[in-house]
Formats: C-alpha cells, structure tokens, sequence
C-alpha cells in the first residue's frame, strides 16, 4: 500500500478518538487480546511478533518491518496490516477473524500516534488510595465504601435503595458473618435495642462468636482444595483435620491475614515454629496423592508441586498461572522460564507422595496440649541435629578405606560385581525379587580391627538420577557374620548402631538393626546415600577368615515397585572413635532426650497432619525447566528461585527461600494480594466481586466494577485495617450499601441483574455447608461443639461406595455428633456428600476459587426428601405443635418466624392455616403412622417442609 | 436432516440466541454471564445458555448424524487380544522372553525386568460379511459384527487407571476438567423435560476409583454434571417422598409453597423466585417419570429374556436394558461402568483365564440385545453406542514383584486399544487401523482419545474446535491443545 493511500485512509477514520486520550490498558490492551494475541502473543509468536512485551512491539518482526514506530502509524507495519485490503495481508487473517471495527482501528492508531506508550495492566501496579467522589447524599454514607458506591449511582442517576428492616437485614448479617440464622432471642433483642448502635452491637456479637470462624474456614476450605481424603487413584482417608480446626481458629483469633499468609506458605521455616505453625503448612499438603498400584511417586510429586505453584497464584495473586506451565503466558507477560523460577521454592520439600504420607507431625487432639507437644517435638529436632553434628563430622574424619574385593550372592535376585573407583561394587542383573537379601562378604586388606562399616547405595546412572530419581529402596534388616577360614560355623557379629545421612529421618534408622522399615533411599534414590554400622565391638578377623554383611531388602511397595537396591559398595574402617561413640556422654545424652521425648509424646492422645518440610541441605534437588510442560523432560536448570520480573523484587541480601516468597505475597509492596483477599469478601458478602472473575485479575479478566473502591479498600485493608479480616468483615458489613434493602426496585431487575451497581441490598441463595446448617438450627436440632474429628451425619443410602475401605457410620438420632456443623463433614473426593454437590459446592479436587450458583430441581428433591432435611422437617414440626401456643394460628406464626427470620404477613399466614387444615383432614381420614403418630403431627411435619422449603428459606 | 429441517433449526438457533440475550438480564443469568465469559469482552462461550432454563434442547451446530450416546465403559481395562485383536504371531511367540525392542523406553505399572510373551488365551474365528475377528468369549456380540465399527489402535498416554479414565471422560488426565456427556449435554441440552440429560449406570461392584469426576461438569455450570442412577433406594437421590407423604399430600404442600414463594416474589421482585418455583414443579413431575423410566419389571418376558435382566438386582445387564429406556426417553447422554476388567492376574478373580471369563459373560448377552433392542426400535439410527476401556493389555505377562505371577495376566498398554462403536453415523461392519505383529502398538492409523472425542463431537453435530468454553484465561475444549483430527475413515 502506498504511504499516501495509507494517510487517506487514516484521515477517512471517523473522529471518535480525542487527542491524548488513549490508555494502553484500558483502551488497547483489551483489543490486542481479543484479536491479535492468540497468534501474536505468549504462545505463538506468529512472524516474530508478540504483543506482550513493549520491546518486542518496538522491534522488528520476521519481515524486517517494525512493527509499531512510536509517533508514526503510517510507518509502523501493524497499522498498515490491520488497514490492508489485501487478504493475503491483512490482519486479523480473514480466516481467523473479521477486520477490526473503526473503532479499534482508531484507538490502535491514536495509539501509536500519541507515542505507543505501555502501560501495565492495571492489577499488576500497586494500588493507591483515591479520593473520595463528591456525592449528592453525603448523610446517607457511613464510610468510604457507601462514597464510591454512591458517587457510582450518582452517575448511573440511581438512588441508593431504603435500609432492610431489621429483620431481614440480622438474617442476612448472621448468615453472612457466622453462617447461621438468627435465633429468635436474638432477633426480638436487636428489635428491641434502642440504642443508636444497635446493629453495630450485633456485628461485634457475630463477629466474637466462635461460629465465625467455622463459616470462613469453609470458605478457605474451597481454596485450600481441603478434604479428609487423598484424592486419586484409591482415594483413602487422610487426616488433615487438624488444618480445619487451626482455620478456625485462625479466623477466630482473627489472624491478621499477611502472618495468615506466611504461616500456611512457610510456617515451618519460621524461627523455632510452634507445632500450630507447622500444622497451617498442612494447606499445601492437601494436594492429591496417588496410591493406585503402578504409579510413579516422583510423577505425584512432581504433580502435587505444580498444584502448590498453581494455588498458590490463584488464591493469593488471583492469576492463572498454570498456562505457564507448558509455555509463556498467552495474555501477561509472565516468562514459561519463570513458572519454574517459581516451582523452585517448592521444589524442595521432603514429600515424594509416599504412601504413608509423609512427612507428619503429631498433634494432640486436645488443642490444649499443643505446646506441650510442640516443645517435645523441638527438643526432639534439637537433639537430632546435635547428633547429626557429631556423627557428621565423626564420618569426615574417618578415612574410609573401599572394599575392593567383595564377593555377592543374592537370595532371590541375582547380584554381579563391577569394579569401579576403588571399589569392587555389587549391582543386581535381570528382575529382582521383592525382599531378597544381598550377602556381601570380603577379606578385609590388614588385619586390624574393624570398628565401622559404611554402606554406600548409588543409582545406576548417577547423572540422570539428578534430573529424574530412579525407584529407591529400605533395608529391611542388616546381619553381620563371620565366616571362619576354615569353613566352620559362621559367628555373629553384634552390631550395636546403625547411622543415617539424613538430620531427620522420617523412619528411625536403628529399625534396620531390629528388623523393620530402617533406613535407605526410600522411595526414591537420586544421589550416593550411606548409612554406618557399628559393631558392638571391634571386629577380629583371623587369617583367611571374611566379614558377611547381609542386606535384607524391603518389600513391594504401590503393588508393584521392589524397593531392593540395585547398587552398593561398602569401606570399612578401623578408626576407634566410633567404638568410643557407643558410650560417648553427648551422644548418649542425645539418645535418651530422643528417647524420652518420644515416650512422652507417646503418651499423648494425637491425630497427625501431613506437613510441609525443607529438604536437608545435602538432599536438595535441581529444579529444571519442563519443556512443554512435560516432566520427563527436562530443559535448562533453575539455579536461584525467583519471582516473575513484572512483579516487585524479593529484598536484596534476602535468602530466595519459600519463606522469602512467603513474605513477598503477604507484603504491602505485592500489588494483588490485599485486592485479591478484599475481594474474595467482598464476593462473600455482596454475591459478586468488585472482579467478578475473583480467580482472574489478569489482563484476560473482567475488569473491576468500582477500580477505586477495590484500590481504596486494599489500600485501607494494610495500612488503616493491619491486615484484620474480621476489621475487613465489620467495614463491609456496617456500610449503608450493605444495609440496604433487597427488595428490587421497578426496572432494575432488567437494569442491573446481578447487582453490581449495589442499588439495592445483596440476597443470595445460602451456600451448601449453610442450607444444612441453617434446617439443623430452625429445627432446634443443632450441636454447637467445635472442632474436632470429621463428622458422619445421615447420607441417602446407596450413595457411599468407597473404592476401598473406609465406613461411613452415621450416630444415631438424638446423638449430638449427628447434627454438628457441616464444616466438619467428613469430605471424600470421590464420593461429594450429596447434599453439598447438589448446592454447589465444589469436590475440592483442586482449588476452587468461585462457586457457581445453580438453582435445580435436584435441589429441591433434596430439602423435600433428603432423610437428614425430612428429620429437619419432623422435628420443626413437632416443636410447633408442642408450642405452649394456644392456637394453630400462633403455632404456624412462630414456626414460619425460626425459619424465615420474618414476622408472618396475614396473607401468608392464612395460606399456611390452610394447607395446615387440609393436610389434618387428609390425615385423620387417612391416618398413616409414618408420616405422624397423630394427624396433628403429621400436618405439622407436612407444614414445617412446606417452610424449609420457602424461597425466604433458601436465601439470605 | 432434510433442508427443511435445517433451515428450522437454523431458525430456532437465532430465536433461542435471541431469547437468551433478552433473558439473560435477568437472576442467575447474570451471574452466568460473567462465568460465560460476556462481561470480558473476551472470548465467548460457544453455547449461550439461559440459566432460567439451562436444559433447554439446543439444535447442534452443524448436521448431526447421533442425537445421544450410549457409552459401555470397561473400567480396568479389558484385554484387547483375548477379544478383538486377533494375533497369530503372538500365539507363537507364547511363553518366549519378551524381545527387547519392546521394552525400551518404556514405562510400565507392573511389568519389571524382561517379562514372557503371552499369546491370545481363547480361539478366535471370523464373522458376519465383514469377517471381523473375535475370540469365544463373545459369542453373542460377535452376530452383530456387521454392525460394529472397530478401532483397533487406539491410544493414550496415561498408564495409571484414575488418570487414565478421566483422560477418556474429560480429556484431560487431571481431576476437575467436564466431563464427554456434561461438555454434550450443555450444546445440546435435554430432550426430555423431565429427566436429566445425562444419566449415570453403575455395576460389577464398583465405583471407578476417581468416582464423580468421571461426570462432574468441571468449569462448567453444575447442572450438567452427570446424574448417578443408584441400584440401592431410590433409582435417583431423593426421587421417593419420606415415609408417609403420599403423591397428594405432596401436591398440597407444593400448591402452599407456590402460593407462598409468588407472595414473595411480589414483595421482593427477586427473578430468581420465579426460577425456583418452576424448578419445584419439575422436581415433582421427576419424581413420577424417573421412577417410571427407571422401573424395568414391567418389561414383556421376552425382553427379560434377551437381556438377561433380573429386576432390583444391580448387574451390568439390568443398566443396558435401562440405557435402552433412557435413549427411548429422550435422554442425551447414558454412562455405563461395569467395574473388574483389570487382569493382573494377581489372584483368580484378575485372571485372564478366571474372572475375565466371566465377565465377558456378564455383557456378551446384554451388549448383544440393546443393539438388537436399539435397532428393532429405530433407535440405533440415531444413538451411537461406544464400547471401550480405558487403555490396553500388553501382549507380555504380568511378572509384577519380579517374579512369575500364578494367574494368567497382562499388564496396562497405553500403546494400543480397541473401542468399537455402532449406530449413528460410524460404518457398519468396518475395522480400522492396525496393530504390529504383537499387538502391543498401533501399526497403522492410530487414534488419539481425543481423535475419538472430536469424531463422537462430530458426529453429535459439533466442531471439536468451537466448542470452547472461556476459563482460565483460555477458550477450553474437551479436545485440549494437542494437534487433534476427526477420524474421518469410519465416518458413513
């Protein structure tokens, strides 16, 4: 195209652009995602060209022409390709997308004209508070909120909607703040309190009930992909209850939320945790595991980390970092290397998805007797470490000498020698047999005695290993033998300790003495590991005579992987220090702290949570890049763990550990994580975000609907708030938006559907855990107690079919455990309690960030039929009829009052006097026993369905 | 479909996308907006659904051949070579060390160190005009096979079973992606107001290991999740009124409830009272009609007979009789799982020459009479049935603890596969693609699982590649990001 044809063609676009009003992330960011970057972005990069990063907008593409020349459209390619009228040239192709409207055509050409100045998407700069909009109601605002949601109004020419009457609007506070309905005390006290702080006296009772924190912790549940069992392949329980009583706690104790952040991301490399700062570590061990036989644990492992990066960006960052698993991101400019920057700081714990889940820790049931446990496990840590100091530096100053002249023979698995690094080495050939036994004999080069033994296991190829660990074993037993020269009878030797490489190992070593699982590369082995046996005594050998050392091998583990080892070596020395640490004081000292600790703890009532534990320092892993996402293939290595560069630096001098990224997340400088969490309530409470994609505050999300209220709010969250929650809650709550009728407006149902102009009160359906907490409370029938093992109640028969194992026994009616809160379901992945499935809720496979409210007959079928809301209904119906009421008109009045919140309009009441009178007839002419002992409690069991079923029933 | 058929239902696309935009403002509508990815200003979701009406049947996108599914998984994998794929070269390499060029590079569940050869365990003849292979264990379905459309190499790449069955159920090998019948049932919605659209059927015992997943509806909206039909109470959760609420006394208390929830709805103007008072009019209609569809004793003896069904009694043969109601009823999608096809060969039970044997015999008769049943009908025209596990067995046996197990066995093949469809669409009496010699890998022609899910999407009426689901940032499809084609050579 002629540059003169080009400039008729940017004179003829229609003027709706003024001058120096183009902003690169409002105006062009959006048309550059929507039409250019699937082919021009982080993943393709069609002809060289990307619209992700402003130096490749101002570079050149494959054809040699810049793509964008600041100041010039006319010389800039990607003006004259979106112009064009050449098919073979135009942009979008024609085959991909029709032209852009003028519109876009003007705003990318302004665009350019004006300079082509970046700009980064508005989530990822640091928020600042704003100004307060002037409004035309300052008396009716109660605090900023109210201002900028007014100022929106204002211009929306809207009116901000009536109070709710003080009914509906303790309902609503109630069910939102602590997740249940007001009694009825509690509604006749706050309608009669007088006192211009009524309703704040309400939010600081709700916000002090210890039923506020059961109601967020399910909340976090969702995003902590929370539940009782592992999650694929066999599915088994697993306990982790003791994280859901700490979330309730923590929302209890009101936690601020950036030590909330940090306990859960890295709790145990906080200086001398307490056992409770270890148990938040649980959140990022609640990822699946595998036990189904034949599956790899390193593939788990590696699959559970990618979910602890990817949970971690959704929940914290509100980012779907997951698309930079397998190559850059398609919309932001997040690096695919730094996706495993990332990973690194999660690379490096000690979970491999073995089958008993370790690492645990033990934690007593009692929450009173935590810290009496913690400092048990502390002297624990402490001993080991000062045992590991010594032993370590005792096995550095020992000259090992190589056994150069082994002889094998396998039990059940055939064994040959290789000589190499002055070793002869055994490695087994062919199958090898689940729990065969290596017998490994050998002349020792002089005959002074032998006081160690060091065995020595190593992967077969040592360099790949590195990248991708072969299948480990455990020592089983460990014998030691004399074979006479003169072929007599073998003796025994005594072998007194067995000594580990690692600080804290998850079995106890010494098992190998007794027989057991001791110690060994277990499950997997990626490098040299050793061990040190000492026997009691120094060893004699006479002339001619060989020391056996007998390795018994562990048995199959996941159904199918042998864990024998498949190469050794053996050195021995005779250096007498390691006799002499047999009675050596600080050693011995050492063992019985451990020892005595361990007996103490013992004695102790625990459950115990998996947690989260850094790799000791010889045991670290490389961290590579996977290309395309794939594991088995490993691309450049991670040296240093980082962030991605788009975001705020890790302080200099500062370790890039996992507790440095902790801090990084939960810090003022991070410009997601105060608005992420503000709007994750502020979702909770009003039904939709400030973002209405609350797991997305990328480029690709929806844009916030009041930016500078959410700027205003994180801003206020960390500074003004401290990084209270329930300061949060009490904000949101005592605002005059928040307070609002819900009652719609003429018109505004087809105005603003979903509310998000906030001209009326929210009203939203109850979530799954409060439908059935809200029937057990109506009903009277309710258990208040907290915390605690996971729970039982009444499930539908048939429903609970367990892949193994695994009873579901519910207590019997009248027993308390029977009707406890729904926060303490117990929550299976592979069986969702139907209840919650039908109301939404989510199967915790992963992190869920929103629920997607339905509105379906199968929930419907649930409250008129579920057994455990038809005992709801009975019961309700009962406690109506035994009212010390006189008439059925008062009886109905207050049943309708406990489950709707609300004083019965005439209307209504005579409709249900009438189904009541009805049903009582029906049932007197036809009486059946199952539906009531009289036909009176009949129609009320009837009736009381009849109101759990109520469109005010299910909402809140 | 005629020309007049397809412009009406061009016709009803617009008016339905029309209805929708107009009805969208609406209560939860709006809520779905955003999740549908409107309020972007992004992609779209390539179905609008209104949520006051998320059932609603949709026309497909392009001509359709099926207008449901039938799908019979195996679950644990059936033997390949013991029924369909027929191997004289691996008969005479029975019992014979494993050549090396097998083993390397490969990852296996069970099989360690070099493993024996282990040759077809049945006698194997051909049948019908078409001369397709089968061994003696399917003495029934191998009448049909002119019917049968066979897919000799099918692949995947997951050789763990949970993974691998949520690979075939949703593309993905992850937990949490929608299911094939949720991804369906949201294009084209339900044909009968009052059943679900997608219906599950359970038996051999079993729940498959990942359980709901295999139906959930992922990021889509929750209605579409797959309705489990139980064996034990009732034939869905909570269709039967408690104990001593009859039909009537029931009506009564709805007839309350409506009046109740309008005089709500006129004070509070909340849409979404509306929605929830019809939902309860369908609630009540369902309870009649999934019991009805659900109850299979009033079936003639002959059909009894055919199937080999035994009414209130959980068995793979009472659920293909109950598909063949489902289908009749109008329901889009019908799931089978017959669990105990995972042959080991560790105990009797996984033995090739034991517990497999028996259960062939548990679905030769009934696979048989639903193609029978589906046919006399004229339903098999338009309802693709599809047999599969979800990976193959390899031609070696099982040595699992490195030694030679009791039991006749054969580890996972993630290598090749067959899956065989028949009805709606796909070439009757065809087999496709070849194994090698062994077959251990397919030869010729292979089929990803996400081949076959474009192919069964094509077949429903829909491009694999528009229909896109806007979440995480990306336009979602069932068929994933991996290159992916509709197996054209067993279209009709």
């Amino acid at each position: 195209m002629s540059p003169t044809r080009l400039l008729l063609l940017l004179l003829a676009l229609p003027p709706m652009i003024a001058r120096g009003e183009i902003d690169f992330a409002r105006d062009v960011r959006p048309i550059l995602n929507a039409k250019c970057t699937a082919c021009h972005g982080g993943v393709k990069e069609a002809g060289e060209v990307s619209f992700i990063y402003r130096d490749k907008v101002l570079g050149k593409g494959e054809s040699g022409q810049p793509v964008v020349v600041p100041g010039n459209p006319e010389a800039s390619e990607m003006i004259k390709r979106i112009l064009s009228q050449d098919p073979d040239e135009v942009m979008p192709k024609p085959e991909h997308g029709p032209r852009l409207s003028d519109k876009e055509i003007g705003i990318l050409t302004q665009w350019v004209k004006e300079g082509a100045k970046w700009g980064e998407h508005w989530a990822f700069v640091k928020p600042e508070r704003h100004t307060l909009p002037k409004v035309s109601n300052p008396a009716w605002c109660r605090n900023p909120i109210d201002q900028f949601i007014l100022g929106r109004l204002d211009s929306e020419k809207l009116k901000p909607s009536p109070e709710a009457d003080r009914a509906a609007l303790l309902r609503r506070v109630s069910l939102d703040l602590v997740g249940l309905p007001p009694t009825l005390e509690e509604l006749d006290a706050y309608i009669a309190d007088t006192s211009p702080d009524a309703y704040e006296k309400q939010i600081d009772r709700l916000l002090a009930s210890p039923a506020f924190g059961e109601r967020w912790a399910s909340v976090w549940m969702d995003l902590a992909r929370y539940a009782d069992s592992e999650g694929l392949g066999l599915d088994r329980a697993r306990d982790s209850w003791k994280f859901r009583d700490w979330l309730i706690d923590s929302f209890n104790q009101d936690k601020p939320f950036d030590q909330f952040t940090i306990e859960q991301l890295a709790g145990d490399l906080l200086p001398n945790p307490t056992l409770d700062q270890l148990v938040a570590t649980t959140f990022h061990r609640l990822t699946q595991s595998n036990e189904e036989g034949g599956t790899d644990d390193e593939e788990f492992r590696v699959s559970a980390v990618l979910d602890r990066v990817n949970t971690t960006w959704e929940v914290w960052q509100g980012q779907t970092f997951g698309c930079v698993q397998c190559h850059s991101h398609p919309y932001d400019p997040i690096q695919h290397d730094e996706y495993y920057k990332f990973a690194a700081f999660f690379n490096q714990t000690r979970d491999a998805d073995l089958s008993e889940g370790l690492p645990t820790v033990s934690v007593p049931v009692d929450p009173a007797r935590h810290n009496e446990a913690g400092n048990l496990q502390a002297t624990i840590t402490k001993a080991e470490s000062a045992l590991y100091e010594i032993h370590g530096s005792l096995n550095k100053s020992t000259t090992w000498k190589p056994v150069n002249n082994l002889e094998t023979t396998g039990k059940g698995t055939v064994l040959k020698t290789v000589d190499q690094d002055g070793y002869r080495e055994f490695r087994t050939t062919g199958n090898v047999a689940s729990s065969s036994q290596h017998l490994l004999a050998f002349q020792p080069a002089d005959s002074t005695p032998l006081t160690a033994i060091r065995i020595e296991l190593l992967p077969l190829d040592e360099s790949a290993a590195r990248l991708t660990p072969e299948w480990g074993s455990f020592l089983r037993k460990i014998d030691a033998v004399i074979l006479p020269a003169d072929g007599s009878k073998p003796r025994p030797v005594m072998l007194s300790r067995l000594i580990g490489d690692e600080e804290h190992p998850l079995f106890d070593p010494e098992a190998s003495l007794k027989g057991g699982q001791g110690w060994g590369p277990y499950s997997k082995i990626d490098r040299l590991r050793w061990c040190v046996v000492i026997p009691q005594e120094p060893i004699v050998l006479e002339p001619g005579a060989k020391l056996q050392v007998t390795l018994s091998n562990g048995g199959t583990i996941i159904s199918s992987f042998p864990m024998v080892t498949k190469r050794g070596r053996l050195a021995v020395t005779s250096d007498p220090t390691w006799t002499a640490l047999l009675t050596q004081q600080d050693a011995v000292a050492h063992r019985n702290t451990i020892n005595d600790a361990r007996n103490k703890l013992k004695a102790i009532p625990s459950t115990t949570v998996p947690v989260m534990r850094e790799l000791e320092p010889a045991a670290r892993r490389e961290t590579h890049v996977f290309v395309r996402g794939n594991w088995l293939n490993k691309g450049d290595r991670i040296d240093t763990p980082d962030v991605p560069a788009l975001f705020p630096k890790i302080p200099a001098g500062a370790k890039h550990d996992r507790l440095a990224m902790a801090k990084w997340i939960a810090s003022s400088e991070n410009p997601l994580t105060a608005r992420v969490i503000v709007n994750r309530f502020w979702l909770e409470l009003f039904g939709t975000g400030i973002v209405e994609t609350a797991e997305d505050f990328g480029s690709s999300g929806v844009k916030p609907y009041h930016p500078e209220l959410l700027d205003d709010l994180a801003v206020r969250f960390q500074s003004e708030f401290k990084w209270s929650l329930k300061r949060l809650a009490r904000e949101l709550v005592t605002s005059a938006t928040y307070r609002q009728s819900a009652v719609i407006a003429p018109g505004m149902a087809e105005r603003d559907q979903s509310n998000r102009l906030l001209a009326r009160g929210p009203r939203q359906r109850l979530t799954a855990e409060m439908s059935r907490d809200h029937a057990l409370t109506v009903s009277g029938l309710i258990s208040l107690k907290t915390h605690g093992m996971p729970t039982r109640p009444p499930i539908p028969a048939g429903v609970w079919t367990p892949f193994v194992g695994d009873p579901w026994k519910t207590p019997a009616p009248g027993d308390p455990e029977r009707y406890r809160r729904s926060v303490y379901t117990y929550w299976k992945r592979s069986i969702p309690y139907p209840t919650f499935a039908t109301f939404d809720a989510p199967t915790r496979e992963m992190c869920s960030k929103r629920r997607l409210v339905s509105n379906t007959p199968l929930q419907a079928l649930t409250v008129l039929n579920d057994p455990a809301f038809d005992e709801c209904s009975r019961t309700l119906g009962s406690l109506m009829e035994k009212l010390p009421a006189t008439t059925i008109e008062e009886k109905l009045s207050s049943g309708y009052r406990r489950v709707t919140s609300r004083t019965i309009t005439p209307a209504r009441l005579k409709e249900l006097v009438a189904v009541y009178r009805k049903l009582e007839a029906d049932f007197t002419q036809a009486p059946d026993p199952k539906a009531g002992e009289t036909p009176q409690a009949a129609a009320f069991g009837v009736v009381a369905s009849v109101l759990l079923n109520l469109d005010e029933a299910m909402v809140r | 479909m005629t020309f007049q058929e397809h412009i009406k239902a061009e016709r009803l696309r617009h008016l339905t996308r029309r209805h929708f935009l107009r009805d969208c403002t609406t209560g939860l509508g709006g809520i779905w907006l955003a999740s549908q990815g409107l309020a972007s200003g992004m992609s779209k979701p390539a179905i609008l659904r209104d949520a006051n009406d998320p059932l609603m049947a949709l026309p497909p996108q392009a001509l359709a051949k099926a207008k449901r599914v039938i799908f019979l998984h195996m679950v644990g994998a059936p033997s390949q070579l013991d029924l369909f794929d027929y191997k004289p070269e691996l008969k005479r390499l029975d019992g014979k060390e494993c050549p090396k060029e097998f083993l390397e590079g490969k990852r296996f569940a069970f099989i360690q160190g070099v493993p024996k050869m282990l040759g077809p365990q049945f006698e194997f003849k051909q049948y019908g005009k078409s001369g397709a292979w089968f061994s003696d264990r399917l003495p029934n379905l191998a009448k049909h096979a002119d019917k049968l459309c066979l897919i000799k190499t099918m692949q995947t790449d997951q050789f763990n079973h949970g993974p691998a069955e949520l690979l075939v159920h949703t593309g993905n090998q992850n937990l949490g992606y929608p299911s094939l019948g949720s991804w369906v049932t949201w294009g084209l919605g339900s044909d009968n107001n009052n059943l679900p659209g997608f219906m599950v059927l359970i038996s051999g015992g079993r729940i498959p290991r990942v359980g709901a997943s295999l139906w959930g509806s992922g990021f889509l909206p929750s209605v579409y999740q797959g309705v489990q039909c139980r064996s034990a109470g009732d034939p869905v959760l909570n269709a039967a009124n408690p104990p001593g609420i009859s039909r009537d006394v029931r009506r009564a208390a709805l007839d309350a409830l409506d009046r109740l929830d309008r005089q709500t709805h006129q004070e509070i103007g909340d849409p979404e009272t509306l929605t929830r008072i019809s939902q309860y009019e369908m609630a009540f209609r369902m309870q009649v009609s999934v019991p009805e569809v659900m109850d299979i004793s009033k079936e003639p003896a002959h059909i009894h007979e055919m199937y080999g069904t035994k009414p209130g009694k959980e068995s793979f043969a009472n659920n293909c009789l109950l598909a063949r109601r489902l289908a009749e009823a109008g329901t889009r999608y019908i799931q089978l799982f017959d669990w105990g096809w995972d042959t080991h060969g560790s105990n009797a039970v996984e033995s090739i020459k034991d517990g497999f044997v028996k259960k062939c015999e548990d679905i030769d008769k009934p696979i048989s009479a639903l193609l029978t049943d589906l046919e006399q009908r004229g339903l098999l025209e338009d309802t693709l049935v599809v047999w599969s596990g979800e990976f193959g067995r390899t031609p070696m046996q099982e040595n699992r603890g490195g030694t030679t197990n009791k039991f006749v066995g054969r580890d996972h093949n993630p290598g090749a596969f067959t899956l065989w469809m028949a009805g709606a669409g796909v070439k009757p009496g065809f087999t496709y693609g070849e194994t090698d010699p062994v077959g251990y890998s397919a030869a010729k022609d292979p089929v990803q699982i996400r081949d076959f899910h474009a192919t069964m999407l094509h077949l429903l009426g829909f491009d694999h590649k528009k229909l896109t689901f806007p979440f995480q940032g990306l336009d979602q499809k069932l068929t994933g990001v991996k290159p992916t084609k509709v197996v054209t050579g067993i279209l009709a």
